[in-house]
């Protein structure tokens, strides 16, 4: 199986500020791969270091097997990219913006931008200027879609985007990967990446807290809800610190974010008569956002690394 | 698992040929620049249309206007320069197109090319075109070649070096666009950088010449010294912009300099944070003013820093030098940025939201935001005033300068309101202001014309009025601008600074024939005059008819006031000793060599001229000159030559009295009466000795009665003028009496301006006295020249003047010589 993106051991710093610190992952070929974190997690110096935007302070990174240092302009061919904040021609109209780009790609990009901006709707002689930020985010998604790149990384892609073209822009980034093509996206709507992601990586403070993919993820961690009759006695299992993701307590109600959590366990915890409103289910990809990144004091993260390398998973 | 190379559907992405790329490129820089490219070339050749068209108005010895529209022409790439930087880069970095751009598949070299391309081809056709105009604007008066401005080599060097420059600006604008993101604060730093670059080399290349080449080696006679070092530092310049681009063009539009560290790149209002941090220790919260002033004080605290190094620089240049210009365009410079930087912060990225959005108070957002830069300023025209106090040699020179730097922070202050790039709103206020300074610089030589007898800053009183306009409607547009995502005002921005830069010339012309003051011929009360008792001297005369500088007292009374007796005599006597010393004469041999002029007088006096003009000036001067001879003869008690130059000096006088030259004359024989008034009682007695006193005195002056014919000639000519109704008439009028001079007036007549009833009266009213002073020495000789009569515009008060001080002066004399007669008598045994 081939790789689109390699990046190994990635250090980024800024003035005595480290933004990425040792990074590892890979992106294989015909998935769509999100990638989560919060607000200054490292996201899009992630990003644009991937697209030779800059040049990570450490490590070594190869995207569709070039080195975005040394060949920014051959992978920039190859790749199309939405920034976050996409900065258009405020005076070019839609047409003019897609007539612009078209001159730098081979023939066929215009046919395929006008079509995608029929598809968004976009009104082809209107100023970019007069557009709300939905519809300037179409045009910049129809000018990184319209060559059809081998690789597509969308920076926080649909904000900005009503429901319903976020979910057929979403639907289409799976037909992508199908087709073989790599979507890399960042995006802070979990529950609309949760339905398209194959695989997910987990940015927190510039540390990669977890990259899997995103079925395994699920089947490989359970939420665990109980109640203790009598707090002051131990609960029937001590789960090793290195296998709870997340721990919270109300009252003498607790949820845990386990990883590993065998059916033997559950057994063990339901005949235990100090225990009641058991209750074990899959968490959904928020749930393991929010245990993954929540700030150490609040949750018990202090085990959390990553599950294993998407290699392994793949 | 291996990394794979892709499938072939990767080839879809192959790259566009080149020529489509360039295509497009070009066509995309282009279109982002082309609006000021257009803008600026119009208003340009506008301006040099207008000033040539003002050339064809004024008077010959007024044309000085050709040089401007040349270097207008010569001005346009450095604009443009300015304008195609921050466009093509430094707007681009600020609205994040750059991020755009650069992430498609086309490499720094072509950007960095078609950029070039753009500024070099819209500097060119705008440059040629502007030369073209210039040309026509030339040729409209006299048929000036440009080619043969480029003759004179200093002109030449000056304006290949205004060319070269504006290289510079491109490749130090463009470096420090592509490492400083705010375009307003790169543009000070790069202007700070060049300058600094450009005192450096002078001073090193000064010291090296002196050090090693001669101690005698003038700066100036080493221009190739000057182009090698010019050269090598644009090319190290463009060197640095070729790294300093790919180095952008890579890392994308919000690297930060290594060695500045990290920026921002969330978008986080660096003032208002700035503010916070230094809230943040506070026990309290601070008030909304106080907030608001903080951030009106933080925000661009870099550009204003940058701009104060600017401005200093640029005054240290001036006084090294000793020049006004620098620090004058140092004091404006400073004072456009400064106005820009008002709000031109809080524009970029909407910020102006972040108050907005909070319901901020408009007013005191617009003080918080105003006032830090206004104290800049006024800092900055405190420090100018200092230094152009040691430059400026009259009073008009010192304030002026700092009185515009008003209007221009304002007109800054709302082109930043206005326009949401930065560089804009420079760009515009930079056209603007010149626009209006040549609106008015034109309306001035106007009113040289129109009204050469008062001061020009008489339009300057209706500054305020432009300035308070502008003021109002940039207050007025705060709210709105706070109210509305997007202030839509160029129309409201275009009527205002149209209404701000005409207007005072519109009022200054139009109401201008008010401050015309009343002639003495117009309207001159004869019979006040004729019951003048002239006889006692010194009393006070009608002050509307003869008064001299606002004085209150006569012409006469000014000069014999203000004599003590011997002054002029003194006065004379010292001169004649200094030269004397000078050429190592004797007084004797002095008096010898000015036989030739007593001869010449004695023989026939002065020969007759074609022109009348001619004649009475050497005449005149023969009068002077004769008495002064008369007068050192009679100090040096030699009776002969004292006899002799004392009738030469009465016969020229005698000779003067004809109708054709008894009126020029009038100054000369004053002066001889003058000085017979100083005599010392001993040179009275002295010449009284000769027996021949009478025959040496001037002869008495004309009647009172032949001076009020004069005088009533004078007066219903005014009459008859002011009765005619169109310029026209007076023109033909003119005609009529032979002293047709054609000049501004005559085009200003046929050009529609009379349609204009109050500039119509103007020019009547001038054309008037113009045509009053004309004829009046026409009665004297024929072909005067207008020159005469424009320089003697109270020429009327002053011969009445003339004519009283020297029958006054004439019974002063009688009475000094009856004085001493008596004295002689007592005296005698």
């Amino acid at each position: 199986m081939s790789v689109a993106i390699n990046v190994q051991h990635v250090c980024k710093k800024f003035g005595r500020r480290t933004v990425l610190d040792n990074v590892s992952f890979e992106v294989p070929s015909g998935c769509v791969f999100a990638l989560l974190g919060e607000n200054g997690a490292g996201k899009s110096t992630l990003i644009r270091g991937l697209l030779g935007f800059h040049q990570f302070s450490s490590g070594a990174v190869e995207v569709l097997g070039k080195s975005p240092a040394k060949e920014p302009m051959e992978l920039r061919r190859l790749v199309g990219y939405v920034s976050d904040q996409p900065g258009l021609y405020e005076w070019m109209t839609v047409a003019e913006a897609g007539w612009y780009a078209s001159g730098f790609y081979a023939a066929g990009f215009l046919e395929r931008f006008s079509q995608l901006a029929i598809d968004f709707n976009l009104p082809l002689d209107g100023k970019v200027r007069d557009l709300s930020k939905g519809m300037r985010a179409k045009v910049a998604l129809s000018l990184a879609m319209a060559f059809d790149p081998q690789l597509l990384v969308l920076d926080e892609p649909t904000s900005g985007l009503d429901p319903l073209v976020r979910r057929a822009f979403l639907e289409s980034m799976v037909d992508r990967a199908a087709a073989g093509q790599t979507v890399f996206l960042s995006s802070h709507q979990i529950q609309e990446v949760e339905r398209v992601a194959d695989y997910v990586a987990i940015l927190h403070a510039g540390k990669l807290q977890v990259v899997a993919r995103l079925d395994d993820l699920k089947a490989e961690v359970t939420m665990i809800n109980y109640s203790l009759r009598d707090p002051l006695l131990a609960a029937p299992i001590e789960f090793d610190s290195s296998e709870v993701l997340q721990r919270s307590q109300s009252g003498r109600s607790f949820q845990l974010l386990v990883r590993g959590f065998k059916p033997e366990m559950q057994e063990l915890m339901l005949r235990d008569p100090n225990l009641f409103e058991f209750k074990a289910v899959r968490p959904n990809l928020e749930e393991l956002y929010i245990g993954f990144t929540q700030p150490a004091g609040v949750a018990d993260s202090s085990g959390s690394k990553p599950l294993k390398a998407v290699s392994d998973v793949a | 698992m291996s990394t794979a190379t892709f499938n072939p559907s990767a080839l879809n992405s192959a790259q566009s040929s080149p020529s489509r790329v360039w295509r497009h490129l070009l066509w995309k820089d282009w279109r982002q620049v082309w609006q000021l490219v257009i803008g600026i070339t119009i208003v340009q050749a506008a301006l040099q249309l207008m000033l040539g068209t003002l050339e064809v108005l004024l008077p010959v010895e007024m044309r000085e206007l050709s040089k401007a529209s040349v270097n207008i022409a010569l001005a346009a790439p450095t604009l443009l320069a300015i304008a195609c930087c921050g466009m093509l880069i430094g707007h681009e970095r600020q609205t994040g197109c750059w991020a755009w751009s650069s992430s498609l598949p086309v490499s720094w070299r072509q950007s960095l090319l078609s950029k070039t391309v753009v500024w070099v081809f819209s500097s060119t056709v705008s440059l040629i075109l502007l030369l073209i105009t210039a040309q026509i604007a030339l040729s409209m008066n006299e048929r000036v070649w440009l080619p043969a401005l480029f003759q004179n080599s200093s002109s030449t060097w000056t304006y290949v070096m205004t060319l070269a420059i504006t290289v510079q600006v491109f490749i130090f604008f463009s470096i420090a666009a592509l490492l400083i993101k705010d375009t307003l604060m790169a543009f000070v730093v790069a202007a700070v950088g060049m300058l600094a670059l450009h005192i450096a080399t002078i001073i090193a290349l000064a010291y090296l010449l002196e050090t090693f080449v001669s101690s005698h080696s003038r700066l100036e006679e080493n221009i190739i010294l000057f182009v090698g070092v010019y050269l090598l530092s644009s090319i190290l310049g463009a060197i640095g912009l070729v790294y300093a681009y790919r180095w952008r063009w890579n890392v994308g539009q919000y690297a930060p300099v290594p060695l500045f560290g990290r920026t921002s790149s969330v978008g986080i209002v660096r003032p208002q944070r700035a503010a916070w941090q230094s809230f943040a220790g506070a026990s309290t919260a601070p008030s909304e003013f106080r907030m608001l002033l903080n951030h009106g004080m933080r925000s661009a605290l870099g550009l204003r820093i940058a701009v104060v190094v600017l401005a200093l620089l640029l005054m240290a240049l001036a006084l090294m030098d000793r020049a006004l210009p620098p620090c004058v365009f140092a004091i404006w410079l400073a004072s456009c940025i400064l106005g820009v930087s008002v709000f031109s912060g809080d524009q970029t990225a909407n910020r102006f939201r972040f108050f907005a959005d909070r319901g901020v108070d408009w007013k005191k957002l617009l003080i918080g935001h105003v006032l830090p830069p206004a104290l800049i300023a006024v800092g900055l025209c405190a420090i100018a005033g200092v230094a152009i106090l040691s430059v400026a040699e009259t009073a008009a020179d010192y304030f002026y300068p700092l009185l515009i730097c008003i209007p221009i922070f304002i007109v800054g202050m709302l082109s930043s309101l206005v326009f949401a790039s930065p560089i804009i709103s420079l760009t515009v206020t930079f056209v603007v202001l010149s626009a209006m300074f040549a609106i008015n610089s034109g309306a001035i030589l106007i009113w040289e014309v129109i009204y050469p007898y008062n001061h020009w800053e008489a339009i300057a009183i209706w500054f305020p009025v432009s300035t308070a306009i502008i003021l109002v409607v940039a207050i007025r547009l705060v709210p709105r601008w706070l109210r509305v995502d997007r202030l839509n005002a160029f129309i409201t921005y275009f009527w205002t600074v149209f209404i701000a830069a005409f207007l005072p010339a519109v009022f200054g012309l139009t109401f201008g024939f008010l401050t015309i003051p009343n002639y003495p011929w117009q309207g001159i009360p004869l019979d006040r005059i004729s019951n003048v008792d002239w006889s006692g001297g010194p009393e006070v005369k009608p002050r509307s008819v003869i008064t001299r500088e606002n004085s209150g007292l006569l012409r006469s009374q000014n000069r014999a006031g203000y004599l003590n007796e011997s002054k002029l005599s003194l006065e004379i006597k010292e001169t004649i000793e200094g030269d004397l010393l000078e050429r190592s004469m004797s007084r004797s041999q002095w008096l010898a060599s000015q036989n030739d002029l007593l001869e010449a007088i004695e023989q026939g006096g002065p020969k007759p001229q074609k022109d009348g003009l001619q004649l009475s000036a050497n005449l005149s001067q023969m009068i002077k000159d004769s008495a002064t001879v008369a007068l050192m003869a009679t100090d040096a008690r030699d009776k002969d030559k004292s006899l002799r130059a004392w009738k030469a000096n009465r016969k020229l006088i005698e000779f003067s009295q004809q109708p054709a030259l008894q009126v020029t004359t009038m100054e000369a024989i004053l002066f001889v009466w003058e000085m017979w008034n100083t005599l010392s009682d001993s040179d009275l007695k002295f010449l009284e000795s000769t027996g021949e006193l009478a025959q040496l005195t001037p002869p008495d002056p004309i009647s009172l009665d032949e001076f009020r014919t004069i005088l009533r000639a004078r007066a219903s000519i005014k009459r008859e003028l002011v009765r005619l109704r169109s310029v026209n008439d007076v023109l033909n009028q003119m005609g009529r009496f032979g002293t047709y001079t054609p000049d501004g007036f005559n085009y200003l007549a046929t050009w529609g301006f009379n349609a204009f009833p109050p500039l119509r009266w103007a020019i009547e009213r001038q054309q008037s006295a113009k045509l009053g002073s004309e004829l009046n020495s026409t009665a004297t000789y024929a072909n005067l020249s207008g020159e005469f009569a424009v320089g003697e515009s109270s020429y009327s008060g002053y011969l009445t003047n003339a004519y009283f001080t020297q029958i006054f002066l004439k019974k002063r004399l009688d009475n000094r010589l009856q004085e001493v007669r008596n004295a002689e008598k007592q005296t005698a045994p």
